[in-house]
């Protein structure tokens, strides 16, 4: 699958960042899956929070620094040296592996943590409602979901509230905050809690691509939520 | 680590296995990982190291921070059953960085390094026991919040102002 020609994945500047202590979470390994997903496809866009990331892993690391230790059993080292024989040589490790989009998939500059959550063999898009449609994406967490979905320009996420917490991160095109007037373009993540009801629209004339977890059943609060009730079948 | 990523130096290796393996093990057991399972995943971690040694950049936060990073997730890859996940997967940094770091951007992590370790002690227990509940035990905001019986706004700023703290101390040291 992964054959076609890279396309290079451009750094936006988003404008909706994800926060310090959701960016603490995450490199402490305290986000779930999904939501790890998320921030890693903002982070790997957004300079500012990638560097901010690698400023939490040093405190991190200064953590571990400060540790006081905890003694290995007798023998540790040498039995480590002995699979050091098994592993091949440092320099014999490849520097970078380079997942490529999927044909269908290479004109929207996905970021690679998002690249390498698509299901294997993944060749075209599941239909949910006209205008919208999805690829599943094996992320494993219970309750959560995570989807990477194409929204057809112009078209409405009716107004909805989520069980648990949604993240948007959006890949090409733009997503409209209806309420707010805000606008989610390339790179830019939407975090939403429970409770924070929303309406968005793909901005007009272009396709909006972006992935979407929600750690929760979303509940829609109109009738046209039926769109959101295929979503989160 | 050049030692290890350009000759393949072993003496290197015994050295960082040393200092770190230990840590590396206090770091696993902290996150729930049982005393046979802590001990196998050490060796795991170092051998990381030593494999991915090549792929080792000075100026991303030292090596502690890299073997922060390795641990955490190796320990949950086993957890995941090893599935996807590359055990040593970084953060998602947006240019890919490149070369074997040399060996002064090293010496100059490592002060960095040793400069944000002796900050962190100078923080409010509060605060830094904060930090290391996430950072060490791996616990969600939510998770501290519950265990010390306070609103998650609480544990939320106080985590703010602790990493805010760190910046400023880390400034002021900066700046002498």
């Amino acid at each position: 699958m992964r054959s076609s020609p890279r396309t290079p994945v451009t750094i936006a500047a988003p404008n909706h960042h994800v926060p310090e202590e959701g960016l603490l979470e995450y490199v402490a390994g305290a986000a779930t899956d999904p939501a790890s997903l998320a921030i890693a496809c903002h982070v790997s866009l957004c300079a500012a929070c990638a560097a901010q990331a690698a400023a939490l892993e040093a405190v991190g690391g200064s953590i571990l620094e400060t540790s006081p230790g905890e003694s290995l059993a007798d023998g540790a080292l040498q039995a480590t040296l002995a699979r050091l024989d098994a592993a091949p040589e440092p320099a014999a490790v490849a520097r970078d592996v380079v997942v490529e989009a999927p044909g269908f998939l290479s004109a929207f500059g996905l970021p690679s943590p998002l690249l390498r959550s698509l299901p294997a063999q993944v060749a075209d898009w599941r239909f949910v409602v006209p205008g919208v449609r999805a690829i599943d994406l094996p992320v494993v967490s219970s309750g959560a979901t995570a989807r990477l979905i194409s929204f057809g320009g112009g078209v409405t996420i009716p107004l909805h509230d989520h069980g648990g917490t949604e993240y948007v991160v959006v890949f090409a095109g733009a997503l409209d905050e209806k309420a707010e007037g805000k606008r989610f373009g390339r790179g830019d993540i939407s975090i939403r809690e429970t409770g924070e009801r929303h309406e968005q629209r793909a901005t007009p004339g272009e396709p909006c691509i972006a992935l979407v977890v929600n750690e929760g059943k979303l509940r829609p609060l109109t009738l046209r939520g039926r769109l959101l009730l295929a979503l989160a079948r | 680590m050049t030692a290890i990523a350009e000759r393949a130096d072993r003496a290197a290796f015994a050295q960082l296995f040393a200092r770190y393996a230990p840590r590396v093990k206090a770091h696993l057991t902290a996150r729930g990982a049982a005393a046979g399972a802590a001990e196998e995943l050490t060796q795991e971690v170092m051998l990381v190291l030593w494999r991915k040694a090549a792929l080792y950049d000075a100026n991303r936060g030292g090596l502690p921070a890299w073997l922060y990073t390795i641990s955490r997730n190796c320990l949950y890859n086993r957890m995941r059953g090893e599935q996807r996940r590359e055990a040593d997967d970084p953060i998602e940094t947006p240019e890919p960085v490149g070369g074997v770091s040399s060996g002064e951007e090293i010496l100059i992590s490592l002060e960095r390094q040793r400069a944000l370790s002796v900050c962190l002690r100078q923080l409010a227990p509060e605060q830094r026991e904060i930090l290391e509940q996430a950072y060490w035990r791996g616990q969600t905001l939510q998770e501290c919040a519950d265990q010390r019986k306070l609103p998650l706004g609480t544990v939320k700023t106080r985590v703010r102002l602790a990493l805010q703290h760190l910046r400023e101390l880390m400034k002021t040291r900066n700046d002498k």
